[in-house]
């Protein structure tokens, strides 16, 4: 298997997933869920069918709301936050259905969750810049670190627009549940990526061969690795999300996702970037070289030594 | 003979007596009830820890969005307080709000303080409350008693008057507690609930000297400058007990005296938001998401075993161990368990599995080199390992700047977030020791001579 030689399938791949992403992004953007945009929210069972709902709700409400549905599960949502006497209102509304049953009620201001997401963001962005300098240091090579973390922020994008998608078209809401998700899928992808340039770094200290061949070694040589490791997880993940309903189900979705993401992206994405990098990074000045005859020095110790 | 028993078993005792005390931390109670020759057993497992101040009760705690409850922030306002006090009104506050939660007999509550954007807020999380409102009373409440005398009257409309009241030296500080009693009233006739307050020595003497000089006035009795109760004094009070009656229903008379018995509120608060967690949706959601989780598990051991063979036999052993380790620690710590802290959870336990593989993987490898599987075995390990480690030190940082153990302020320090970055945190550290320690010393033990 030569990853290499077809990198440019997974480039365009990726490329066009990546576009589907920022696609969805911008046409639908995000539907925010109340812990961070403020508001109320409702979730009741009822057996009416959505537009019976709607119309009863449209008649004699006077502000805004959106209501979204998955099997016998609705959600109300305005970005009001109600009063007591609201919200005993909209409970007479529904009540005219006997299957109703009031699942959960939040009534919530804004600036709470704003807080956490912004606050959320700084951690991620300080966990990344470690992170980068650890993969650098770790590593040798600041190319690995890059790579490493462009392929993170693929997956993480590419997460991100399906997910614009899944708001749009389903019940699915960016809600602190779905950032841990990201978070996950994020150390995931990097997780996985690792792993790989582990096994690089041990070929290219053993082989002499350049690096197109010494990447595309490691990656046959953790291709099982990855496979089975992601088996795992997808078993473990689908049979959460067959389980579970709600906001739960669209968890365990992002996580099926991202892990699916991350194993393709560690071979196909990061591992083509550092080699392309490494490419265009030997046009430019002296300096930014890899200190090449140490390498060679190096090479020819293990290869000595790699006879068992 | 004995220090070379000790040197090649060490990694046995350790795992076995792991092994022993993390099942004794998670052994449900039993009642058992039988009489034996060497006694009577009540009942077996669901123990308690106790060493000092230090006690556990080893149940695990659930977070909100497991269990419902209510969610209350709360805005204090500090505008009274000097700048130099202010974080000492924040610790009382928060201890204060605790402490009332605790009497009111739920579970114990999650009490955080916030600082963003130049205000703090304080998070209450009240799990197993179903009523937001309720709950609002009690916490939100400053709840300052004082007491005052009645001094002349003012005329508040024409033709109608009522009493002045002119402070008095009896404050919050001077009651011992409150308790909450069926009030008889004067002739037995009445049978309304009320609070009892008892003063210490000093409020007794004090209250004695006051319903002495004031014999037939109006004394009030004020919660947050609002009268409670202005009964007359009818005669010298010398038991040093006062109580107040009202329109009170049991529910808001056990409140009340909940209220003054954790005391007052250093500053007011106000409520910034309210919100009701269903419990029906957590618990059924969780239900499922466990027998979801428990199948997913089966499902990872049946294709670890068909596809590793007695390495994933290895595997399913070390992730019991590591189910058991994780549980522990969290009863142990504790750990509240919210969905992203499952989460976390469920990241960790790929990790552990990740090494397993990575480590089969690559002792695999080494047996196809060479003919000692006990050789192949520890090269296999020395060459997985450089990669777990990285992985997992990577896992670690994005646990710890999430976790922010430091309370940084610029990052997170309260939250679900940090939830899972706790479990996370845990759960690599854990997978460390079960995925590496625990698995390698069983290949080493199967491979000693081979």
């Amino acid at each position: 298997m030569n990853i290499l030689k077809y990198r440019y399938v997974p480039y365009a791949l990726s490329s066009l997933l990546i576009l589907f992403a920022l696609f969805n992004i911008v046409r639908f953007g995000f539907s925010l869920s109340t812990e961070f945009t403020g508001g109320s929210e409702l979730t009741f069972k009822s057996s009416l069918s959505v537009g019976d709902v709607n119309k009863n709700l449209d008649q004699s409400l006077d502000y805004e709301f959106k209501l979204r549905t998955q099997d016998d599960i609705y959600v109300f949502t305005t970005n009001k936050d109600l009063s007591e006497n609201e919200v005993e209102n909209l409970r007479n509304i529904l009540n005219k259905d006997p299957n109703f049953v009031e699942e959960n009620l939040s009534v919530v201001k804004a600036v709470i969750g704003q807080e956490l997401i912004y606050k959320t963001f700084i951690a991620v962005g300080i966990s990344i810049l470690v992170i980068f300098v650890f993969i650098a240091y770790s590593f040798k090579s600041v190319l690995a670190s890059s790579s490493a973390i462009l392929a993170m922020i693929h997956d993480t994008l590419i997460l991100l627009g399906l997910f614009a998608f899944f708001g749009e078209v389903a019940t699915a809401k960016i809600d602190l549940l779905f950032v841990t998700a990201l978070l996950t899928v994020l150390s995931f992808s990097l997780y996985d990526t690792i792993v790989i340039f582990d096994r690089v770094r041990e070929n290219y200290k053993k082989t002499s061969g350049g690096y197109y061949e010494v990447l595309n070694l490691s990656v046959r040589q953790t291709m099982v690795r990855s496979i089975n490791n992601s088996i795992t997880s997808i078993l473990a993940l689908y049979s959460l999300a067959l389980f579970v309903s709600g906001s739960l189900f669209w968890f365990a979705l992002a996580l099926l996702i991202g892990v699916v993401l991350g194993t393709y992206s560690s071979p196909m994405v990061a591992v083509p970037i550092f080699y392309d990098l490494q490419r265009l990074t030997k046009k430019l000045p002296k300096k930014y070289k890899r200190k090449k005859p140490n390498k060679k020095k190096k090479k020819k110790e293990h290869k000595d030594k790699v006879v068992v | 003979m004995f220090s070379s028993f000790i040197k090649k078993s060490w990694p046995a005792v350790v795992i076995l007596s792991i092994l022993f005390i993390t099942i004794l931390v998670n052994i449900p109670k039993i009642t058992i009830n039988k009489s034996y020759s060497f006694g009577k057993i009540n009942y077996i497992g669901g123990y308690g820890l106790k060493f000092g101040n230090f006690e556990r009760d080893l149940s695990l705690k659930k977070g909100l969005d497991i269990s419902g409850g209510a969610r209350v922030v709360l805005s204090p306002d500090l505008s009274k307080v000097d700048e130099g006090d202010k974080e000492q009104a924040l610790l009382s506050l928060k201890d204060i709000i605790e402490n009332r939660v605790n009497r009111f007999g739920v579970n114990e509550p999650n009490v955080l303080v916030n600082y963003f954007n130049g205000q703090y807020r304080v998070l209450v999380e009240i799990p197993g409350v179903d009523n937001v409102d309720r709950a609002l009373d009690l916490v939100g409440k400053t709840a300052q008693l004082s007491f005052g005398i009645e001094d002349g009257t003012e005329e508040i409309a024409e033709g109608h008057t009522i009493p002045k009241f002119s402070p008095t030296d009896l404050t919050s500080e001077h009651i011992e507690k409150a308790t909450v009693e069926l009030y008889q009233g004067k002739n037995g006739t009445s049978n309304e609930p009320s609070v009892k307050i008892t003063f210490n020595s000093d409020g007794a003497k004090i209250f004695s000297q006051i319903t002495k000089d004031n014999t037939g006035k109006r004394l009030a009795i004020y919660l947050d400058d609002q009268i409670l109760i202005a009964p007359v004094i009818n005669e010298q009070i010398v038991r040093g007990e006062a109580f107040i009656t009202g329109q009170f229903t049991l529910e808001q008379a056990k409140d009340l005296a909940i209220q003054i018995n954790s005391g007052a509120l250093p500053v007011p608060v106000e409520v910034f938001s309210k919100e009701q967690v269903g419990p029906s949706v957590g618990e059924a959601q969780v239900y499922k998401s466990v027998l979801g989780g428990l199948v997913g598990l089966l499902l990872v051991i049946i294709f670890m075993i068909l596809n590793y063979r007695k390495f994933g036999l290895i595997s399913a052993v070390s992730l019991m161990f590591y189910g058991l380790i994780t549980v522990s620690l969290y009863k142990i710590i504790p750990i509240t368990l919210t969905l992203p802290g499952i989460a976390g959870l469920i990241l960790s336990i790929g990790m552990a599995v990740d090494s397993s593989i990575l480590i089969f993987e690559s002792t695999k490898d080494q047996m196809l080199v060479t003919d000692s599987k006990s050789i192949a075995v520890s090269r296999g390990f020395e060459v997985a390992w450089k990669s777990i480690k990285d992985a997992n030190i990577v896992g670690l940082i994005i646990a710890f700047v999430l976790f922010n153990p430091f309370e940084w302020g610029f990052l997170l320090n309260s939250g679900p977030v940090r939830g899972f970055a706790a479990t996370l945190g845990i759960g690599i550290l854990v997978s460390l020791f079960t995925g590496v320690f625990v698995t390698k010393h069983i290949l080493n033990y199967f491979y000693r001579n081979k």
